[in-house]
Formats: structure tokens, C-alpha cells, sequence
């Protein structure tokens, strides 16, 4: 029965310090080899350590028949507010329950941390994290928000924290964009079948908006999530209502990620890479908490996109399926940039840019091709246009004819603009800037112009030869403008446009055609630009 | 009939460390405040002198089985009499519970081993693991049984114990030592 190896040697006498390392080490290996994990904490080789864990594993298995017996580890707590509890699901970190408050009389839903999810931690960062998640929830709780889950109270029970919510009667996001999920045994409900008129993408990308604008009211009250993924997104069947969950218990989770291989499918692929990173080197809950921030919130909010779109997490998944639309793959990579500034400044940016996409014109939606004709149909225009005003030079036109044509160049730009417009509250701000950028352009031409005609009064020909490298000038500047917003490849055609001013001053006589014939080309580049974007 | 009652003594105190080592690790740390498990140890000693005739013609591990099950019904009765006394909710156990713990404990001693001498062999590692542990000093006792009967993690236990997280592994760790010492020693004889 007994083994002489694992008697203690008196001589050694390692530092109470030490043991309760050794201790904790020990806990965190015993609940990895439970759950299956191969990412425990190796002990280290000293000699006291040995004699630890010889000893530790020696008592251990002594005593793990009477264990067995004694510990009920499916046993639910016992909470003073609440009848019974029954079990309805069960995640990587907490086991949620469903039951009546006394009270109330009204069916909760209970989540209750996972007591073997906190072994291995200490006393003192066990403390910390609890008294972060009340906090959080409590601030959470201030924030009442449609689609945000209310938390009624929050508790401990036998060290474990645990917190009650409304009782959603639906199903998470994770579950809903698994693609096995729809079940064709049965009969759809009516609701179920207007759900399913709307396609995928549609659908997905609205819950992620609401989402969103739910996460920016939080970060406005100063509040961060750090845990956003499906598994956190309930959609309730009746209303089609997404609800966020899970406030304040990003720190439990990400320890969990940390110390188990359990939940990195859960947890890790839908963190930041600056979080992700200190949690796979167990960094304390309190240099997590430091590393977490808006742009890592809107980094999650793009993984989830992400998941919902495609039913796997952006770290398993092989790529964006072409058959979704390409500008959401750009929102998604733009929330998840591996830099948190080049991702989205913030939540509602995100959802702007989400609210965009889902009210874009319902041609464009159903033509997606419509953009590209109309700038086709405009670059021959811009080139008659130059041909035209080249033409009336020759002929030593008068010279408000010529200006006249030279300003109805802007007539076809316009309407393509008018036409292209996405009337919507989200886009507005990019349709206020794209209407200031090009009546800007057309302002300052005409100032241009109306300036060199003073200058060169005596001879409004050459006024017109030096207008032209001045108007492309001020066309760079504009198409440098609307790089920020719009296109990035706006910038290297403004450059273009700076060589292009250079260019026509060299060749006064024919720049208006030059002009034209650059203005058409640029045409066909953003229109074959704009076929990408919009190509679904 | 003298020499009967003198063999019962004798049994009993051989098992009166390992019912008091199973007692302690039967009662929650909720309940340890109100109930003295070598008060319930007692009680059943009693009981069992009270049928010392019965248990005299019993094997030795019936006699054992005789001790756990009077053990089970006085922990119960002593929770229920709790219940009904304190009507406090923090210290509501389930009856279903410990009657739980009880049957698994049952399982796990009279299991499904081939031969009796087996099970024999099991439940007498069992009983020299419970006894030992009474010798080890009140907190040492208390952490290993929180620790490796219980399944409590160090936290728990330096709660549990008032002491530091290192106060608690040290005491943890002297404790094992002292446990399998003994265990050696016993082997030994």
C-alpha cells in the first residue's frame, strides 16, 4: 500500500512560497488531465517539486475511491433567492441553470462560474476578477439597452461567482450560423419562414449591427465587453431580437483560455491578438484587463461577424467564401486588423459601416452592377467633353460658351453621384462628405478659373491652357480626400493626377482632350474598382 | 458473551478513527459550525455497543458496512434535526444529496471486484488511509481531507483554514508527509 518513494525527505524544506506554487501547478495539471487538455503547466524538475509530486499524486490516488463518493460534482448549488435550479446548458467556463425566484415569481436564468474552471488561481487573483465582474455587471446593469440581456443579481456561492438574467427562450448565434443548423425534419413556423426570406448575409450582419450599436451605448458608459463571440449572442425566437450576454466575465474566460486548451475554440479565436497573446502567457487578470479596449471589443465584433457569416471562427476558417458579399469581407477585415488603429474607432463606425451595406439602394442590392455602367457611361462623356471644349477653342468660340462646357463636365459626374447615393441615416455622413468633396472640386475650379481670367484678362485662351494643370491639380486634392473615407486606391489616382497637371502644363494646346481622356480613364478605373467593391 | 463484547470494543475501536475521518469529510463546511462529527461518531459507537450481540457474529467487512450505514443514518438525522431547528436557507442541504454520497460510497467499497479477498484487501487500504489521518494534527487533518476527500482547491482551503495561501500549502504538504509516514509505519507493523 505505501511507497517508500513518496515519503518526504526531512532534510529538504522548501518555502511555503513555494509549496503553494507547487500547489497551484498541481490543481492546474489535475483539472487539464480531467478535461483532456495537453496545455498544462509543466512542474518544474527541483527536487522539492518532485517530492511534491510524488507525495500529492501518492495521497491522490489513496484517496480518489472516497472521493468519487463524496464529491457530487453535478450537483447544482443552492441559491437562497431561488427554488430549485435546473440545469439547461453548460459552456467552458459556467453552468446556467433556469429557475423561479421565490419572490418574483418569475424564471430566470442562472450562470454559475465553474468552480474547477478557477483552480490553479490564486486566492488573490480569484478576489480581483470577482470583484471586477460585480463591478462590471453592476455598470452593466445601469445600461439598459433593448439588446442587451438584463442582469437582475449578482452573487457568490461556495467562491464560485454567479449572476441571474432575463431567461431568453431562443438560441445563440453560435448555434443559429452553424450550417447543419436548419433542421428540414421539421415543419417551419410561419415566423421561421419569413425568417428565412432573408438571406444569410442580410440576416447575420443585422444582428451584428444591433449588436454593435448595443456594445457602443456600453463603451459610451465607459464599460468594455472583451468577450463578445456567438456564443455570448442570444437571438430570441419570438422577436428575432439579438441579445448580448455576458458582461464582466471576459477575465474568467480568458483565464480559462489560458490555463485549458477547452477554450480557445470558445474564446481565444474571437480575441484581439494584443489580448489573445496575454492570455496564452498567463498574464495576471490585471494586465488582460490593461490590454483590453474599444478596438479590442470591435476586433471580437468582427470575429463574430466573421462566425455567423460562415459558421467557423476566422482561425479555423480557410478563407471568406466568395459567394458572400466582398464588402463585408472588408468590414470584417477592417475590424480585425492585426494594428487596433487601422481597425473601426469605434462600435457605432462598425455598425455605421454594417447599416451601410444592409440599406444600400435596392437596386444596387439587386443590380449590383448598376454603379459600374453608370461610371462607364461617363468616362466617353468626360472625353467628349474635353473634345468638345478643345474643339470650341479652335474655333475661337466665345468664351462663355466655352466655359459653359467646360462646367457641364460635371453634369454626368453629378448624376452618376446623385444616382449611386444610399439615403440612409448610417451612410449620411459619407454622403455629406462625398457631396462636400465634389462640389468643393467644382467651387474652387471655378474660382481657379475665374482668377486666371483677371489674371490673363488680356488673353482668355491662355487663361483656359493654364486652367486645365490647375483643375488637375485640385482634382488630385479632391480624390486625395476622398482616399480617407472611400477607396483607399483614390490616393495613388491623386497622385496620378499630380503627374497628370505636370503633363498637361507641357502640352497647353491639347490639354483639354488630355484632360477629357484622363478624366474617362479614371472612370473606367474606379468603375472596375467599384464592380469589386460591390461584387456579390 | 464477556469475550463477544471485548472482540466488538476492540473492532469498534479500530473503526472509531476511520468514521470519524469519513464523518468530517461527509459534513459540508456550511454545516461544520452546528455539527460535531465526533459527536455523530458517538452516537453510532453507541448504537452499535447497544447491538453488540448482532454485530459479534458479523464478518468483519458486515460489520464495517453495519458502521457506515448507522454513520449515514445519524449524519441525516442530524441535518434534518438542523433543518428543522435553524430554518436558515445558506444552510439547506439536500437530503438527497448526502443520501447520494452515501450510496456511491457503498458502491465504491463493496464494488464490483472478483473476489471477496479483493474487496477485503480494498476496504482494509480504505480504512488504514481514513484511520491514519486521525493522526495527523487538527489542521493538517482538516486540509487533507478538504484537499484530496473533498476535491477543495488551496483557496478553499486557506478560507476555510484562516491562513495564507503558502500558510495553507505548507500545512497541506507537512500534512501528506505526516500521512505517509504513518501509512509506512503501519504497513511496517
Amino acid at each position: 500500500m505505501t511507497d517508500s518513494n513518496a515519503l518526504g525527505h526531512e532534510d529538504e524544506a522548501p518555502t511555503d512560497e513555494l509549496l503553494a506554487d507547487l500547489e497551484r501547478l498541481a490543481e492546474t495539471r489535475n483539472s487539464s488531465r480531467r478535461t483532456g487538455s495537453q496545455d498544462a503547466p509543466s512542474i518544474s524538475d527541483s527536487a522539492a517539486s518532485s517530492e511534491h509530486q510524488r507525495l500529492y499524486m501518492f495521497v491522490d490516488e489513496l484517496a480518489s475511491p472516497i472521493r468519487a463518493a463524496l464529491v457530487a460534482d453535478e450537483a447544482p448549488p443552492i441559491l437562497p433567492e431561488y427554488g430549485e435550479l435546473e440545469e439547461v446548458g453548460r459552456g467552458g467556463m459556467g453552468i446556467v441553470y433556469r429557475s423561479t425566484h421565490q419572490k418574483m415569481q418569475r424564471v430566470d436564468a442562472i450562470k454559475v462560474i465553474r468552480p474547477d474552471r478557477l483552480t490553479g488561481v490564486s486566492f488573490d487573483a480569484v478576489k480581483q476578477m470577482q470583484n471586477r465582474f460585480e463591478r462590471e455587471v453592476r455598470l452593466a446593469a445601469y445600461v439598459a439597452h433593448e439588446h442587451i440581456v438584463p442582469v437582475y443579481q449578482v452573487g457568490e456561492i461556495d467562491g464560485c461567482p454567479w449572476f441571474s438574467m432575463q431567461f431568453v427562450i431562443g438560441t445563440t448565434l453560435n448555434e443559429l450560423s452553424k450550417p447543419d443548423v436548419s433542421n428540414t425534419s421539421q415543419v417551419p413556423s410561419p415566423l421561421e419562414v419569413l425568417k428565412s426570406e432573408v438571406p444569410v448575409p442580410e440576416r447575420m450582419a443585422g444582428y451584428i449591427e444591433k449588436i454593435a450599436r448595443a456594445v457602443d451605448a456600453v463603451h459610451r458608459h465607459g464599460i468594455l465587453h472583451g468577450d463578445i463571440k456567438p456564443h455570448n449572442i442570444l437571438i430570441e425566437t419570438e422577436t428575432d431580437r439579438p441579445l448580448l450576454s455576458d458582461f464582466g466575465l471576459a477575465e474568467f474566460d480568458a483565464c480559462d483560455a489560458s490555463m485549458t486548451s477547452t477554450g480557445v475554440a470558445g474564446t481565444l479565436a474571437y480575441m484581439a491578438p494584443e489580448l489573445a497573446q496575454a492570455a496564452k502567457r498567463n498574464a495576471s487578470p490585471d494586465e488582460i484587463a490593461a490590454n483590453r479596449s474599444v478596438s479590442s471589443d470591435v476586433y471580437s465584433l468582427g470575429a463574430t461577424l466573421w462566425a455567423a457569416l460562415t459558421g467557423r471562427s476566422p482561425r479555423e476558417a480557410d478563407g471568406f467564401p466568395s459567394t458572400l458579399p466582398v464588402e463585408l469581407l472588408r468590414i470584417c477585415q477592417k475590424s480585425m486588423a492585426e494594428d487596433p488603429s487601422s481597425r473601426h474607432a469605434s462600435a457605432k463606425e462598425f455598425a455605421d459601416d454594417l447599416a451601410t451595406w444592409l440599406n444600400r439602394p435596392r437596386w444596387n442590392r439587386f443590380f449590383p452592377g448598376l454603379r459600374h455602367l453608370l461610371w462607364m457611361v461617363v468616362a466617353p462623356l468626360l472625353f467628349a467633353n474635353g473634345a468638345v471644349v478643345w474643339f470650341l477653342l479652335r474655333l475661337r468660340a466665345s468664351e462663355p460658351w466655352v466655359w459653359l462646357a467646360i462646367f457641364v463636365g460635371y453634369a454626368p459626374l453629378f448624376a452618376t453621384f446623385g444616382a449611386s447615393q444610399q439615403f440612409n441615416r448610417a451612410s449620411e455622413s459619407a454622403r455629406r462628405g462625398l457631396w462636400s468633396i465634389w462640389i468643393g472640386h467644382a467651387v474652387g475650379s471655378l474660382a481657379c478659373l475665374t482668377s486666371l481670367s483677371i489674371m490673363f484678362h488680356a488673353d482668355p485662351y491662355r487663361a483656359i491652357a493654364v486652367f486645365y494643370p490647375c483643375w488637375a491639380v485640385i482634382s488630385s486634392v479632391a480624390l486625395f480626400a476622398k482616399s480617407g473615407n472611400f477607396w483607399t486606391a483614390y490616393r495613388w489616382i491623386g497622385v496620378a493626377w499630380s503627374v497628370i497637371a505636370v503633363l498637361l502644363a507641357a502640352i497647353p494646346t491639347v490639354s483639354p482632350i488630355a484632360f477629357g481622356f484622363f478624366a474617362a480613364l479614371t472612370c473606367i478605373i474606379i468603375a472596375r474598382g467599384d464592380r469589386e467593391f460591390w461584387n456579390a | 458473551m464477556e469475550e463477544s463484547g471485548t472482540d466488538v470494543a476492540k473492532s469498534l475501536d479500530h473503526f472509531r478513527p476511520v468514521l470519524l475521518t469519513l464523518a468530517e469529510a461527509m459534513i459540508s463546511s456550511t454545516l461544520r459550525g452546528d455539527l460535531e462529527a465526533s459527536d455523530i461518531v458517538q452516537q453510532t459507537l453507541l448504537e452499535a455497543h447497544c447491538n453488540a450481540e448482532q454485530l459479534a457474529l458479523m464478518s468483519h467487512g458486515a460489520f464495517f458496512s453495519w458502521l457506515r450505514s448507522a454513520l449515514n443514518h445519524n449524519v441525516l438525522d442530524a441535518v434534518k434535526h438542523l433543518k428543522a431547528q435553524k430554518n436558515d436557507v445558506r444552510r439547506r442541504v439536500r437530503a438527497s444529496d448526502l443520501e447520494a454520497s452515501f450510496i456511491r460510497l457503498e458502491q465504491v467499497l463493496v464494488a464490483d471486484e472478483t473476489s471477496p479477498s479483493e474487496v477485503m484487501q480494498r476496504n482494509e487500504q480504505v480504512c488504514i488511509m481514513l484511520s491514519a489521518l486521525q493522526t495527523l494534527s487538527d489542521n493538517q487533518r482538516k486540509a487533507v481531507i478538504m484537499k484530496h476527500l473533498n476535491g477543495r482547491s488551496l483557496r478553499d482551503i486557506a478560507g476555510e483554514l484562516g491562513l495564507s495561501e503558502p500558510a495553507a500549502a505548507g500545512v497541506l504538504h507537512r500534512g501528506r508527509q505526516q500521512l505517509a509516514k504513518c501509512l509506512k509505519e503501519q504497513c511496517d507493523d
